[in-house]
């Protein structure tokens, strides 16, 4: 909340005062012509991008063999393709004040149930099951939350158990093998030097950012999220829009499951466990706000970079994975705590605890 | 009065308040003392909640004085006030409803069990507030889960609450606004208790009847003024009234008699509409082109009425017509496709997302027109936006400012804009020029007028008399969630709205104070 409303000044201060000095209508602005970095990114976007630089430059100085390499850098945009498919779904419960904690068990869902129909009917009919078997649990999911306005904790917890047991149900158990050669296509394969989780992130990337940007729907589900009554007030149907976020979620998710499954040529029900945790935590360190209303395409994106990173820099430093975990924890509260800092809601928390001691700044008007 | 007794429990000396370009409080100077039951009244944005809000120090005043006890003081934090021994309580009380009322009472300041750090002692809170219910003769049973009880005693609940932490000075922002007479007596009864125990008592209220006969002194607000302080000895209801709203009263702002633009079809007729314990029975038909006030205190069923209108509220029974067909409207978004738009009071709650663009706020109402099968044209909503933003007079007109920056007038000035952006049949307008300057409001109020000159039937609901007189074509009046009268142009002007919309009860002064 704090976020969101201190944000305000400094989001629109810039590109607003030098609006004002060079174009005649305040709009042009964003035309291209006059294009640059801030046009893009916001200011925690642009912090968070540093910081990644940051962190690449550190790495590739102290680890020159093994971090910058081209299998490294594969491995890394491998699982970061992944990562960045879930949370781009996640992305959407966020945006209109809920989250999803299925995802990961959507996952599990996607891979058995589209490897299964693939083994018998086929590689695009598998397809589209798997894609689709999540995505009817993420309308499960949207219509208990946006219709019957129960809780997105416990509904989303519910399903990560009910889907989990599903996955598990539908394949005995047991890992399902025997997927068509072309299956790797969707995943496994490599074009070029380009991971094919990569492109298939990449095609989901550029769909979202349709979504968010020049759908009817993108518009509506901001403002469901900034003020749901308000929403309501005007017209729309926050229940449509509310239930739209958990379809998409579950959809992505479905994808992740195939991607996942391709590489690993057979489906698994156990696939995806702390995808929930992790697409939560990338999309709040890109500032997408828990509340709603706030976030962006490009700051989910930059903290996937940033975590996947991160985590390949402490595999390759030798750090502990127990301790990783812990790094981890740790990363993703000082980037919310710094984005706060950044916007100066820490500056006035600490000026009020300065003010309550003696001997603090304290104004006093004559 | 035991005159050269000491200072003043508080004082105000010449406290002003300035935002942006309006000043919310001019100067104004005031003194409380223990033991005093001061009233607040004035018409909306007289300067009222700008003036509790300072003294609960929730903001801070540009210029002037607080004294207590005659020391300066001065409040950047609400727990600067309540360290003062300000204790303020709020229409939307803060309180616990899971817990109880003994609980409630001592919230962070449990007394311990037996001197145990850490521990509670449920007996000797439940002693305590007892004790300090008992002492304004509150009838709340302190073991009572507070979910569980009603508005009024909720009320005391929280007043019992300040008693136990020794505050002075107890700040009522209108108690009874949303009270039945009973309960409404029941809380007098309280209100006098603490001033026979020596608290002193500010309370703000609409119902003027309760102000003379409840306060010792009555300060009279107006457009941000003190007009004056008085006895309820020395003026009557009317005088009061007329104090309040200055020679407004006199002033020729009704809508003047234009040739009835009214083409007989009713845009929108309501019949037997009842949602219980917030409106019962209301009835009304609006003309294409005319406006229709509806006229009420805050807690008179007005909010609740034209949110049902929408379909934001639930009704139990009655039928709308809308171009004389029957409908049944369950939600905002079901409403605006047959031709109806609520634009709602409280904007910040209600009616804007402030964190969002003015282009993403005006472009809200479905039936976007700036894109084509579901695609969103940028260019073409900016200016879509900009020409809307123009024809309403927002400055600087720049759709991608964010709304939260704007000032109210302006916030009010995009949510008119909204309307003409999605261009209902029937507009109905919750509390118009809430919190907007006197110029803001003349341009908000001609600009509703364009509906009703453009053929839509207007409905306009608000607790200001002026504004419902100068834009309206009748007004209906709401008490209590019920109508209680019309009010025609030719009735304008005078004190009818008024005494139709408060629940002034004659003269009941029956109060006990020296002076």
């Amino acid at each position: 909340m704090g976020i969101l409303k201190s944000a305000k000044p400094d989001q629109a201060a810039l590109p607003e005062a030098d609006r004002t000095t060079r174009s005649p209508r305040p709009s042009s602005g964003r035309r291209f012509g006059s294009v640059r970095l801030s046009t893009f990114l916001n200011g925690t976007e642009l912090t968070l991008l540093a910081v990644v630089i940051a962190v690449a430059a550190a790495m590739s100085i102290w680890q020159p063999q093994q971090f910058a390499t081209t299998s490294n850098l594969q491995n890394m945009a491998q699982q970061g393709a992944v990562l960045a498919i879930v949370a781009m779904g996640q992305m959407f419960p966020l945006l209109v004040g809920g989250f999803d904690i299925s995802v990961g068990s959507l996952i599990g869902v996607s891979s058995v149930v589209g490897v299964e129909v693939m083994v018998h009917h086929g590689l695009v009919p598998g397809l589209i099951a798997g894609i689709l078997s999540a995505g009817v649990l993420g309308l499960v999911n949207g219509f208990l939350i946006g219709r019957l306005e129960l809780s997105p904790f416990i509904v989303t917890l519910g399903m990560l158990s009910f889907a989990r047991g599903l996955a598990l149900t539908i394949s005995g158990g047991a890992p399902i093998t025997g997927t068509p050669k072309s299956f790797e296509y969707f995943g496994a394969h490599e074009y070029g030097p380009i991971p094919g989780t990569v492109v298939v992130a990449a095609g989901v990337a550029i769909l979202v950012a349709l979504l968010l940007t020049v759908s009817r729907a993108g518009l509506y589900l901001y403002a469901t999220g900034s003020n749901n009554r308000a929403a309501r007030l005007a017209g729309v149907s926050v229940t449509r829009y509310t239930t739209l976020a958990y379809v998409i979620s579950g959809l992505l998710a479905g994808v992740a499951g195939l991607v996942l499954s391709s590489r690993l040529a057979s489906g698994q029900p156990t696939l995806g466990g702390g995808y929930e945790l992790q697409s939560i935590a990338v999309a709040v360190i890109g500032g997408v706000a828990i509340g709603g209303g706030k976030g962006r395409l490009q700051g989910v994106l930059l903290g996937v970079v940033f975590l996947t990173m991160v985590t390949s820099g402490l595999n390759i430093g030798g750090v502990d994975t127990f301790v990783q975990q812990m790094v981890i924890g740790a990363i993703i509260v000082l980037a919310v705590l710094w984005d706060r800092v950044r916007i100066g809601s820490v500056d006035r928390l600490l000026r009020t605890v300065a003010r309550r001691k003696p001997g603090g700044a304290v104004e006093s008007k004559a | 009065m035991s005159v050269g007794s000491a200072a003043p429990l508080l004082e105000l000396r010449e406290l002003t308040k300035r935002y942006a370009g309006t000043v919310a409080l001019d100067r104004v100077s005031l003194e409380l003392r223990a033991g005093e039951v001061h009233a607040l009244i004035g018409a909306n944005g007289a300067g009222k909640s700008t003036l509790v809000k300072m003294l609960a120090g929730d903001i801070q005043p540009s210029t002037g004085e607080i004294r207590i006890d005659g020391e300066p003081a001065t409040f950047e934090t609400p727990q600067d006030a309540l360290a003062a021994g300000i204790a303020t309580i709020p229409q939307d009380l803060v309180i616990a409803p899971d817990l109880t009322v003994a609980e409630n009472i001592a919230l962070g300041r449990e007394q311990r069990l037996g001197g145990l750090p850490g521990s509670v002692s449920r007996g000797k809170d439940e002693h305590l507030a007892a004790a300090v219910l008992a002492r304004v003769g509150a009838g709340v049973m302190p073991g009572a889960r507070v979910g569980s009880l009603s508005f009024a005693e909720r009320q005391m609940v929280a007043i019992a609450r300040a008693l136990a932490a020794e505050r002075r000075l107890l700040i009522l922002d209108e108690p009874t606004a949303a009270l039945t007479h009973d309960s409404a007596e029941r809380l007098h009864g309280v209100i006098r208790a603490l001033r026979s125990h020596g608290h002193a008592v500010v309370f703000i209220s609409h119902r003027l009847d309760e102000v003379s006969a409840l306060a010792d002194r009555i300060t009279v607000l107006r457009d941000g003024c003190k007009v004056s302080t008085v006895t309820p000895a020395e003026a009557s209801t009317g005088e009061l009234i007329r104090l309040m709203l200055g020679e407004a009263g006199a002033e020729p702002s009704l809508r003047e008699a234009s040739a009835p633009r009214s083409s007989g079809e009713v845009a929108l007729e309501v019949r037997g509409l009842t949602r219980e314990g917030s409106f019962d029975e209301i009835s009304f038909a609006v003309p294409r082109g005319e406006i229709l006030g509806i006229a009420g205190v805050p807690g008179s069923g007005r909010e609740q009425l034209v949110h049902a209108l929408v379909g934001a509220e639930e009704v139990d029974a009655g039928e709308m017509l809308v171009d004389g067909r029957p409908r049944r409207i369950r939600s905002p978004g079901q409403a605006l496709r047959h031709g109806l738009l609520l634009l709602p009071g409280d904007r910040a709650r209600n009616g804007l997302a402030l964190a969002q663009s003015l282009r993403t706020n005006l472009l809200l109402p479905p039936g976007h027109r700036a894109a084509s099968r579901g695609l969103r044209r940028h260019r073409r909503e900016r200016e879509i936006a900009d020409t809307l933003l123009g024809r309403v007079g927002v400055k600087p007109a720049d759709p991608e400012r964010l709304a939260g920056e704007l000032s109210g007038g302006n916030q009010q000035r995009v949510m008119v804009a909204r309307a003409l952006y999605a261009r209902p049949q029937v507009l109905i307008v919750d509390e118009p020029t809430q919190g907007v300057d006197v110029g803001g409001k003349a341009a908000i109020h001609q600009l509703i007028k364009g509906f009703a000159d453009d053929g839509a039937g207007v409905i306009v609901s608000s607790s200001e008399v002026e504004e419902l007189e100068a834009v309206c074509d009748r007004v209906m009046v709401m008490r209590m969630g019920t109508t209680v009268g019309w009010v025609e142009p030719a009735e304008y002007g005078g004190e009818r709205l008024l005494e139709l919309a408060l629940p002034s009860a004659g003269s009941a002064s029956t109060n006990e104070q020296e002076d």
